[in-house]
């Protein structure tokens, strides 16, 4: 039997019903004005971007951005806009500020030759302030940028061009999710840390990232080449940040990579948080142990405090988005 | 309304215009790409634009300009979306998404459920006609289409729904 067909009125009764709970969170205007403040930022950043690039004369379509303040950084097609981090302290905000934007430099496409590194080298900001960045060990700054591969503003792969000064240009192929026409414009390098206390920084990459949560990967120096960790055959994607209904965060204890987050469970003020601890073995995290706990309270409980937040050398601290 | 630039009063004209509208537009959003991080995403980048914009010239109909934002933003969403979906590397074992939870609710609504299953340009039509309750003609403009083109995925729109939401109360 044919159903009765679907009057205007009655769908627009539906459709009001099914929005009708949606509301604004508290913090959405300040989201916004700091949103715009970054992309002022930026687009101040930009115009010196661009004037350092043709006076350097790069014809590589890769730029870097790289902070003085600390490991961050990242690279895109040269139309693309990078925004500014907070050093510390951010709120994961949905807007499009997820790279520290200081000082920008040309960097060579994976088939780069010596001038294009010398020009790569020149940006980058002093020996003090970039010694986190040493993946090599040597004592000496390394670079890293992000180049697409393929259309920029769809594709999903894309590679990490890395010039280290003891090992030279090396390049790992990784996918990321995040598409470079919506923010926040591709992979980000959020930074550097010895989270493996083994005298090597490892560098964490977001790969993705939604209204309050940004996914983080990592790439690992090993025997002289730099790999994407994976964890049981998966490149790694640590969750980082949230709301408080819902968080994530790691922390580099010791050996190990310990990963904590909670969501909401269906009863009402019940929380299923969870840590696991990971030992870091050549390009592997290894699953040591995990443990589940549900937690009754409010999303504000200080018990839940515990499973948010990055606690990894000079990375980002997160807080809550509220 | 007009908003001047620069200066406190485009300022406030801005402040005034999220109060009035920025919860619709999130409504909006929620309806064309079926969940609510990535509508934020979408409606606040949208208000980032026309800051952005009111801080270099005047905005006679800013309304409209965040509307098509949001519409324009909306395909890019779901775009990137599709593309995610294609290349999505399996989540880590121990570890799933942080909003899965909080914003589980909203995706699991029929008619959410139900406007995600109908064609992208169907659903904008069918939202823009009977949800923001716009003309044909805006419409239109906004989809960047012609007024017979919105018609038709309008009805083709109905038609479709029609069974998907049978017996939804």
């Amino acid at each position: 039997m044919t159903p009765p067909p679907l009057s205007p009125e009655r769908l627009a009764e539906l459709l009001d019903d099914a929005v009708q709970h949606v509301t604004a969170q508290a913090d959405a205007l300040d989201r916004i004005r700091r949103g715009v403040r970054r992309r002022r930022t930026a687009h101040r950043a930009g115009a010196v971007l661009l004037a350092v690039a043709v006076l350097a004369g790069g014809g590589s379509t890769a730029l870097a951005l790289t902070s003085s303040r600390g490991p961050s950084g990242l690279a895109s097609s040269a139309s693309v806009s990078g925004e500014q981090r907070p050093a510390a302290g951010r709120t994961p905000a949905s807007a499009p500020a997820l790279s520290s934007g200081i000082a920008l430099a040309p960097v060579p496409a994976p088939s780069a030759d010596a001038s294009s590194d010398a020009a790569a080298k020149a940006a980058f900001p002093a020996a003090g302030q970039t010694a986190r960045w040493d993946m090599d060990g040597d004592g000496r700054p390394d670079t890293a940028a992000i180049v697409p591969v393929g259309n920029a503003k769809t594709t999903v792969s894309f590679q990490l061009v890395l010039h280290l000064t003891r090992l030279g240009a090396q390049t790992v192929p990784f996918t990321a999710t995040s598409a470079t026409d919506m923010p926040p414009h591709g992979p980000v390098i959020v930074g550097a840390a010895d989270a493996a206390h083994d005298g090597h920084a490892e560098l964490f990459v977001q790969v993705d990232a939604g209204c309050c949560t940004e996914f983080w990967t990592i790439f690992r120096l090993v025997d002289s080449h730099v790999y994407q960790m994976s964890i049981s055959g998966q490149p790694v994607r640590l969750p980082v940040g949230g709301s408080v209904m819902a968080n994530g965060g790691f922390s580099c204890d010791g050996p190990d990579l310990v990963t904590y987050g909670y969501q909401p469970r269906t009863e009402a003020s019940t929380f299923l948080a969870t840590r696991a601890i990971y030992r870091w073995a050549a390009a592997t995290l290894v699953l040591v142990s995990q443990q589940q706990t549900t937690i009754h309270g409010p999303p504000a409980d200080p018990a839940l405090a515990k499973y948010s937040g990055v606690d990894c050398g000079d990375l980002p601290q997160y807080i809550s988005a509220g | 309304m007009m908003i001047e630039s620069p200066g406190q009063q485009g300022l406030d004209d801005f402040a005034a215009l999220y109060v009035g509208h920025y919860e619709q537009l999130l409504r909006l959003a929620v309806l064309l790409v079926g969940d609510m991080a990535a509508a934020e995403d979408v409606v606040q980048e949208a208000f980032i634009r026309v800051h952005r914009t009111i801080e270099s010239r005047s905005l006679c109909n800013p309304l409209a300009y965040l509307r098509q934002s949001v519409v324009n933003l909306a395909r890019s969403e779901l775009r990137r979306r599709l593309v995610r979906l294609r290349h999505a590397p399996r989540p880590m074992p121990d570890a799933a998404s942080a909003e899965e939870g909080a914003y589980a609710a909203i995706s699991r609504q029929e008619v959410i459920i139900a406007l995600r299953r109908i064609p992208a340009r169907q659903r904008e039509a069918v939202v823009l006609r009977y949800w923001a309750d716009l003309p044909e003609a805006e419409i239109a403009g906004l989809m960047g289409v012609s007024v017979g083109a919105v018609k038709s995925y309008i009805s083709r729109g109905l038609s479709r729904l029609g069974p998907l939401l049978e017996g939804v109360s």
